[in-house]
């Protein structure tokens, strides 16, 4: 298990270094921070200063080089948009995406599981259909016509909830909720097909045949069993969730790290890019590695083969 | 768990995770909106968070928040210039010209505003190694104190609209504002303060107790950032902000109030004169004449823009009715045809340049663009760019000689005189010119040495009518309007420069 844990780390530290090279690289591609920063009109001086100030006319061997010293030491400079430091920057913006994406990962634990439980006891019925329902609108729907739906609907029309922005709980619910939506769809449909699938099992119909109750079956063998495709299919939608938030968060105006991308994106703000592109792949790199543990431990045959 | 207890259990869950939460905020969400028409903050949802506050920054997201913190020597308005921070001003020589200064003014750190402090955060913006992106629309000049409350500014060459110019030039307290152009917390002398500036959430200003001027009404405001225009929309309708900044045609709603303002923005095409295709003059002549301008104001911007037949707004000096840019797609066939049988070759094909939802609908004016050149028979394809690469094609010293672009841009003059205009789009020493011409630069050059008044307007009115029947150089499209949301609790108008003067507002 130990081996297999540092050879884990060592890929994920590598994949990290290789995907900042990348981003650093291709955002030096996209235009002249200097023409978006200053308008249309500004003169070349001002240009020529800007660049000079934030060493843009450096060669690219030696603007590269800068950028893995301060990896080095997490010094990612400072933001070109605002002059903050630009690790600072995202940090800071890292615990109301935290809290977004966590509400949304409960609400979808809490909704998904019973539902698709609830869907495979009873294949076909009422709540069958309604699990397949709710499943196909909340993968189909687009995240931002759900979440001015929920604006309309909530905040407008029956005024239970604020449209957007920050404050108390109530101010998350519609941001995850909508977040929420498409994990919700999908968990609930690999909950269902997973206990589908172990109560065919020999073994489930041993234990039924021999007189154990049925909650007992359910929870001390099918359950468990039925666990292992769900915490996959769960890990990859926790960061997913980080994606769907850069749309959630613009809408909502939540001050997370979405709506930071997005802002640092527009602005061409590379410094902090690149600390969002290291933190967010820290946090994608550091949950895979979770993942595989939790998964090697549930099923010694992950270790087996992949050690 | 028997079979019947699962659906119970699945509806339970369902209801703690929607209703149940649902019916706990009701109380709270109801509270939020009796303590928005509490005369609580004045809440103001802008489309973006400004970059940051710095003196030499302009710009619709910085200056509805910033001009509340700092105030300028003069101040633009409809009925002119109206002093703010200079109490009078006279030219001294033909490129001096001396501020008198507002006396026993403090800036909301306690200490004094001066001749030497303006002069210091005038000379800042205007250093390069600031990067302040006002320079550009300002001509080259030095600010120095004469005494304790004259400012003598010292311009590079004559200019006689210089006051206007300062409206530009807002002062900060010179310690709080050093180094580039990103100041976060400028100390001004204005109305407000900054009290907290939580980034991605809000900005928070409060009163300044010590000003100057006139105590505003409003003692806090907040500035929310919402990019969705339904989500702006929805704040006003639902008492949580007073004021939405530019919200679309399709969520103007009957719950709230809402002001429509012509903006100084106004989209224009450049068509290259390099190419061939656009080198006649009769050809950029039928452009501007196929474009349908009353469809693009009432179906692409929903009635929110009123046809342009100069890319400056009729507020600005210079503007006449005398050019007018009529809808006549027949007589534009006719050119082109004319133009055809005098040999022009119309067979290279145009590339339409635009910025990625800049101005608005940037696409949609593009397509509208490409169905307009092929009815002319000439072929086109679009091409979308971030700002960085479309600033490196439209700002260019020389244009390609094989280029063959006609490029969307906008045009936002706030000064109401066109000589920025003019400076950018007309006269060849500018990047952004495509048909050179000497003897509009003299005229262009004659007519700025001229001091603000009827015969300086009406050299910049024939400036602009010789433009137009001899070049022809831009395609304006049309002037675009701003539409507001605003709470039926508070009286206050919009702006066409966009600016919020929060000390303007009053409750209801």
């Amino acid at each position: 298990m130990l081996e297999f844990a540092v050879r884990r780390a060592g890929q994920s530290v590598l994949a990290l270094l290789i995907l900042l090279s990348v981003v650093f690289a291709v955002s030096r591609l996209t235009g002249d921070p200097a023409n978006l920063y200053l308008p249309v009109t500004a003169p070349e001086e001002a240009r020529e200063a800007f660049r000079q100030a934030f060493g843009l006319n450096d060669p690219f061997v030696v603007q590269f080089g800068r950028f893995v010293m301060g990896l080095l030491t997490l010094d990612f400079g400072e933001s070109l948009y605002t002059g903050l430091p630009a690790l600072q920057l995202v940090l800071q913006r890292l615990p109301a995406t935290a809290v977004l994406a966590g509400t949304a990962l409960v609400i979808s634990v809490l909704v998904s599981i019973p539902l698709g439980l609830a869907a495979a006891r009873r294949p076909g019925s009422l709540i069958d259909r309604l699990q397949q329902l709710v499943s196909l609108a909340g993968m189909s729907m687009p995240t931002f016509w759900l979440a001015i739906l929920l604006i309309v609907v909530f905040a407008v029309t029956l005024g239970w909830l604020p449209t957007s922005g920050t404050g108390g709980w109530q101010h998350v619910v519609l941001p995850a909720l909508s977040l929420a939506a498409r994990p919700i769809g999908m968990l609930s449909q690999v909950a269902r097909s997973g206990l589908l699938e172990q109560l065919k099992a020999d073994h489930i119909r041993t234990a039924i045949s021999k007189g154990m109750s049925e909650r007992r079956v359910l929870a001390r063998h099918a359950l468990r069993n039925s666990l292992t495709p769900y915490l996959i299919v769960a890990s990859d939608q926790i960061l997913r969730l980080l994606n769907g938030s850069v749309v959630i968060e613009v809408i909502f105006g939540w001050p997370g790290i979405g709506s930071l991308t997005i802002e640092a994106v527009i602005a061409r703000d590379f410094p902090v890019l690149l600390a969002i592109v290291f933190v967010v792949s820290v946090i994608i790199v550091a949950g895979n590695f979770i993942v595989d543990l939790i998964h090697a431990a549930l099923d010694p045959r992950v270790r087996i083969v992949r050690a | 768990m028997g079979r019947k207890l699962w659906l119970p259990l699945v509806l339970g869950v369902l209801a703690t995770a929607c209703g149940g939460t649902d019916e706990g905020a009701g109380d709270e969400a109801g509270g939020d909106r009796q303590t928005a028409t509490d005369k609580g903050p004045l809440v103001v949802a802008l489309p973006t968070e400004p970059r940051n506050l710095d003196p030499g920054s302009a710009g619709t997201d910085v200056m509805p928040v910033q001009r509340n913190i700092l105030e300028p020597l003069v101040r633009v308005s409809e009925d002119g210039l109206i002093p703010v921070l200079a109490t009078s001003w006279e030219r001294v020589s033909e490129t001096e010209w001396l501020f008198h200064l507002q006396e026993g003014v403090s800036f909301s750190n306690g200490k004094p505003f001066t001749a030497e402090a303006a002069a210091a955060s005038i000379n800042r913006v205007l250093d390069p190694a600031t990067a302040a992106d006002v320079l550009g629309a300002i001509s080259s000049m030095e600010a120095s104190a004469q005494s304790r409350y004259e400012l003598l500014i010292t311009t590079e060459e004559p200019n006689p609209i210089l006051p206007i110019e300062m409206y530009l030039l807002p002062i900060a307290e010179p310690a709080s504002v050093e180094g580039t152009n990103r100041a976060r917390d400028p100390v001004g002398t204005g109305p407000y303060v900054v009290e907290e500036w939580r980034a991605g959430s809000h900005i928070l200003l409060s009163r300044n107790d010590d000003y100057w001027g006139d105590q505003p009404e409003v003692e806090n405001v907040r500035f929310v950032f919402r990019s969705a225009s339904s989500v702006r929309a929805a704040m006003v309708e639902t008492g949580e902000a007073h004021i939405a900044v530019t919200i679309s045609p399709q969520d103007v709603s009957d719950a709230f109030e809402t002001a429509k303002v012509m903006t100084i923005g106004t989209p224009f095409f450049r068509a290259d004169a390099v190419c061939p295709t656009t080198s006649d003059i009769r050809v950029r002549r039928a452009i501007n004449q196929a474009l349908n301008r009353e469809a693009i104001a009432e179906q692409l911007y929903g009635g929110a823009a009123t046809p342009a037949h100069m890319i400056i707004t009729p507020i600005i000096a210079g503007y006449t009715d005398e050019i007018r840019m009529p809808y006549d797609p027949e007589g534009a066939k006719a050119l082109v045809a004319a133009a055809r049988a005098d040999g022009a070759d119309l067979s290279h094909e145009m590339t339409i340049m635009i910025r990625e939802n800049f101005p608005r609908n940037s696409s949609e004016l593009a397509q509208v663009m490409q169905a307009t050149l092929s009815d002319l028979g000439i072929a086109s394809h679009i091409q979308t760019m971030g700002k960085g690469l479309w600033v490196g094609h439209a700002k260019v010293d020389q244009i390609p000689p094989d280029r063959c672009a006609i490029i969307l841009s906008s045009h936002e003059n706030a000064s109401r005189d066109p000589a920025q205009t003019l400076q950018i789009y007309y006269h060849s020493s500018a990047a952004q010119v495509n048909v050179p011409d000497e003897q509009l630069d003299r005229m262009i050059e004659e007519a700025m040495a001229l001091a603000p008044g009827p015969q300086r307007t009406a050299a910049m009115e024939e400036i602009f009518i010789y433009a137009h029947e001899e070049l022809a150089p831009l395609i304006p499209v049309v002037h675009l309007q701003a539409i507001y949301g605003i709470s039926p609790d508070i009286d206050w108008r919009p702006r066409s420069d966009g600016i919020i003067f929060v000390k303007d507002v009053s409750w209801n």
